[in-house]
């Protein structure tokens, strides 16, 4: 595999992530802008978000642009790691995974 | 949120993610002290939004870059192992510190910022010979200078500064909401040799995972707003859009010196806010 496929591929996942993320997050404005009731702008927990967004909450929707975001460049990572993976590129795969340990650390201290 | 306040910070936002792609600058260093000094939002929150409009930005710029192969993607994840860990450290002790103490940092940050962007140093990149420890990672890299079309080839050297710094860059980020960017670039390009163009770009690229390692930290202690969030996160964006499409057109050296001037002035607000004298403008 070669160099320039990764930039390929890592371009893909950032330009989807970004188109995503900033959709959803508009639509989000526009609804709360336009939604007759007072939500706290406080963020919700995300497994509450799907069933928020289907009662109507543009907060759940925000939020859910805002995770979105988030996990643009962590799948950026992960398609990092499955290409050196199969390159066989196995010290770069262990940065992947030094990184991805990293974010999972952050994840349990956020949620603790 | 009243419309009026929303309105005042998509727009507010869409300006510092256009003067920010302008100046070379992420738009945070500017919408923190608008969202603290103007609308009165406590720094945490301030600095939450942000690093989700950095995410926004980086993402956006960093898909370009990539296409055009100026990211050193290589190098730019190896220096990440460093900046994430920076990142969460820097983000826990944000969660606890008085704002006063965040709001002191920033103006001390925007200082050292307003003298980088008149300064800007830079190290022509030579051929040398490689470093063991970059080449055990394969970090060299290359690019087409678009400028002139020249192949521009170079090689990674004092690969262990770099992570010290990085890792500084990312306490920085995760601390106050900031890229890194002012202190990633010149490391890159004056200690470790790489030219600036691919030190800039790879730095966009390392922003993203960076901001995303604080921002998860302020998501779970619920300093992430999502509507203040949501508006400056599109407001950047699009204004960091706008930006790069008509920077050609604007005379960068005059407004980066025009604009130096302008940071030291909110530098001295934050200063002063954090000393209590100032509340909000």
């Amino acid at each position: 595999m070669e160099k320039w496929q990764l930039n390929t591929y890592v371009r893909f996942v950032l330009v989807a992530g970004m188109v995503l993320s900033v959709s959803v997050m508009a639509i989000g404005l526009v609804w709360y802008a336009i939604s007759p009731g007072d939500y706290p702008d406080v963020s919700l927990s995300p497994a509450d978000i799907p069933g928020e967004i289907s009662k109507g909450n543009p907060i759940a929707v925000l939020d859910l642009g805002i995770l979105f975001l988030i996990a643009t460049p962590l799948t950026r990572v992960i398609t990092a790691l499955v290409f050196y993976l199969l390159a066989k590129e196995m010290r770069m795969a262990g940065v992947s995974v030094v990184i991805l340990i990293v974010i999972g650390i952050a994840v349990i201290l956020g949620a603790s | 949120m009243d419309i009026v306040i929303a309105i005042g910070i998509l727009l507010f936002s869409l300006g510092a993610g256009l003067l920010g792609s302008l100046l070379g600058l992420g738009g945070g260093i500017i919408v923190i002290p608008v969202l603290s000094l103007v609308f009165g939002f406590p720094m945490q929150v301030a600095i939450g939004a942000s690093l989700v409009g950095v995410i926004a930005t980086s993402t956006g710029a960093a898909s370009y870059y990539v296409q055009e192969g100026m990211s050193n993607i290589r190098l730019g994840m190896v220096l990440e192992t460093a900046t994430t860990v920076g990142s969460v450290i820097g983000a826990l002790i944000a969660v606890y510190t008085n704002q006063q103490i965040l709001a002191v940092a920033f103006g001390i940050l925007l200082l050292y910022a307003s003298f980088y962007m008149v300064r800007r140093p830079e190290r022509l990149a030579v051929p040398r010979e490689k470093e063991k420890k970059a080449s055990f990672f394969d970090l060299s890299g290359g690019y087409i200078d678009k400028k002139d079309g020249s192949e521009v080839k170079y090689d990674v050297e004092k690969l262990d500064r770099g992570l010290g710094t990085s890792l500084g860059a990312g306490a920085l980020s995760g601390l106050l909401g900031v890229g890194g960017g002012i202190v990633k670039v010149p490391v890159m390009n004056i200690w470790m040799g790489v030219p600036m163009k691919a030190a800039a770009a790879t730095s966009n690229f390392m922003i993203g995972i960076t901001a995303l390692a604080g921002a998860v930290i302020y998501y779970g202690y619920g300093l992430i707003s999502p509507v203040v969030t949501g508006l400056v996160a599109v407001g950047i964006f699009f204004g960091a859009v706008t930006g790069s499409r008509i920077a050609h057109l604007v005379a960068g050296t005059l407004l980066r010196r025009f604009f130096a001037v302008v940071m030291v002035a909110i530098a001295i607000l934050m200063l002063l806010k954090g000393a209590g004298v100032l509340t909000v403008v």
